[in-house]
């Protein structure tokens, strides 16, 4: 992983359309921001699916619904919030099949706040984020497998007693995701107007199907928002991975590699790298920012691109599921 | 920016991103501070003035003043992001800050001070979870310290109004009730335990039993309808 930096994008070629993105269709829970977007728009010029890229020719077959998915396709977007009635603010956020539920408290003084050690003082305010995995079913053991394998825990090789250590106590990756969802919202959240104040943020991850980190994001700046947290902007964020042609498809056989927004889980693990931005919309500017894997500059600029069109579009349906349900 | 020439008010015509009314999300760029003055729910940032709450625009004229240097007369417009009904927002009205002042009870007094549990504050109304407060011995009254008793200022149930002077460490606030406004407003008789009144600034009596018990009294304020 490399590290995140913070730095502005030049703002030439934001698209304010949605060209060549695949709308979420809508369905009976009402997913949000697709009133007026209902139709599927042109394909692009290279006509392959995302399924061709993966899996082999007679599996493409068994699944069709991949198979209508663009490379600048995003996934099913669900949004919700204010769906805890106990917590400050809460959203549950579902990108395709993954599925992230967070609970906001605060702002609240240190004392009631268990995630935070008592005697500390802060004059500024803090923000504890935890990300957890739904024991047992929150991600799949296959990929516990294949990230623990560098840990002292590389006795988690086996995927029933990786999900065991997954249940009691944070795992490496619960770890990660933490810190790294941590770096991407503070940038928005104020703290200087909130002192000796804490706010907890929970994310539980019910179903981890990629594409976390995006999800993990956008749920947890819904629900500061349903707290009344003031944030100087939504930070969205998007995913891209990176996948090899296979060259028996591409008449011009130039390029090997192509970029898949919003990836999901076998996408990731097939994929050669991943690029990750969480952006600021409105002030233009990067919050977080990793790429993982070995991917040349040109396929990563182009990744970054997408990363960045895709965040624009998640804004739209960010804001679009805020202020719907306000109007509720 | 210097303004060379008088401008009219009614030349000034600003228009804004958004309309008055419309909801808007954090983040979004209400018009530039310039002509746009930032009020509850929005914040500067560089030129612009954007929304940091969830809520619908609410726009008002506002007459800046004739400045001496500078010759301009225009109207600005003041925007603000109001909540909508029935959400409690801004952790500005939550977050409890130095000056303020806050209602407490007092849970334990010793020598040198009295520890103070907040339930409420100016602005805020009750407040859903206590902080804890501290009024030390030098804090009680304006003047002197060494012959302040705080067993003769407070006692445990008593109800005081006072300010934030400092922020504490990650337990307590520390606060002060060295004003003639702050100070024991509702006690309880040790023998009837009724509610005594106030007769001075150090005195409060019983109505039953007419006797009187040492407190730092706060002034009266008549009750605003």
């Amino acid at each position: 992983l490399f590290n995140r930096t913070m730095s502005k994008i030049t703002s030439s070629c934001v698209p304010p359309t949605l060209s060549n993105c695949y709308i979420p269709l809508p369905s009976k829970q009402s997913s949000k921001g697709n009133t007026s977007t209902t139709k599927i728009l042109q394909t692009s010029k290279e006509s392959d699916t995302r399924a061709s890229f993966i899996y082999n020719s007679e599996n493409v077959a068994d699944h069709p619904a991949k198979n209508k998915r663009e490379t600048r396709g995003l996934r099913r977007i669900h949004m919700e919030k204010a769906i805890l009635t106990k917590s400050n603010g809460s959203s549950i956020v579902e990108f395709g099949q993954t599925k992230i539920l967070c609970s906001v408290h605060g702002p609240r003084s240190p004392m009631s706040s268990s995630a935070s050690g008592q005697q500390e003082f802060h004059s500024e305010g803090v923000l504890n984020v935890s990300v957890k995995f739904a024991p047992n079913f929150g991600v799949r053991p296959e990929t516990v497998a294949s990230v623990s394998v560098s840990e002292a825990s590389s006795n988690a090789v086996d995927p029933r007693l990786a999900m065991t250590t997954l249940a009691t106590s944070s795992s490496p990756e619960e770890v990660e995701l933490s810190i790294r969802l941590q770096s991407a919202i503070s940038a928005a959240v104020p703290l200087e107007r909130l002192e000796k104040s804490v706010i907890d943020v929970n994310v539980l991850i019910i179903q981890s199907d990629g594409s976390d980190l995006a999800a993990c994001v956008t749920a947890a700046i819904l629900a500061l928002a349903d707290a009344g947290i003031e944030l100087y902007d939504l930070v969205s964020c998007c995913s891209v991975a990176v996948v090899r042609k296979r060259n028996g498809d591409c008449g011009s056989g130039s390029e090997k590699w192509v970029c898949l927004v919003d990836p999901t889980e076998e996408e990731k693990l097939a994929s050669k790298g991943m690029v990750t931005l969480a952006m600021l919309p409105n002030w233009k500017e990067v919050s977080y920012w990793d790429q993982s894997g070995r991917i040349s500059k040109e396929i990563t600029q182009e990744a970054i691109e997408l990363c960045r069109d895709g965040c624009a579009t998640m804004h739209k349906f960010m804001r679009q599921c805020l202020i719907d349900s306000n109007n509720d | 920016f210097f303004f060379q020439k008088f401008e009219v008010m009614t030349d000034h015509v600003v228009t804004l991103r958004y309309d008055s009314g419309s909801m808007l999300v954090p983040g979004d760029r209400i018009g530039n501070s310039r002509h746009v003055l930032p009020g509850p729910g929005t914040y500067i940032r560089g030129v612009n003035v954007y929304s940091c709450a969830v809520g619908k625009l609410s726009i008002s004229q506002h007459l800046l003043d004739e400045k001496s240097d500078v010759e301009r007369s225009s109207t600005s417009i003041s925007a603000s992001v109001v909540p909508v009904e029935g959400r409690t927002y801004a952790f500005s009205q939550k977050v409890l800050s130095v000056g303020q002042v806050v209602l407490g009870r007092v849970t334990r007094i010793n020598i040198q001070q009295a520890t103070i549990e907040i339930i409420a504050a100016q602005g805020q109304g009750a407040l859903g979870e206590t902080h804890g407060g501290t009024i030390r011995k030098e804090d009680v009254r304006q003047g002197a310290s060494e012959d302040v008793e705080i067993r003769e200022s407070y006692r445990p149930g008593d109800i005081v109004t006072c300010r934030i002077i400092a922020l504490g460490d990650s337990r307590r606030y520390f606060l002060s009730t060295a004003e003639n406004e702050l100070g024991v407003v509702k006690a309880l008789c040790e023998s009837s335990g009724e509610i005594m009144t106030p007769v001075s600034w150090k005195e409060m009596e019983c109505p039953s039993t007419k006797t009187r018990e040492l407190r730092k009294c706060a002034k009266p304020r008549d009750i605003v309808s």
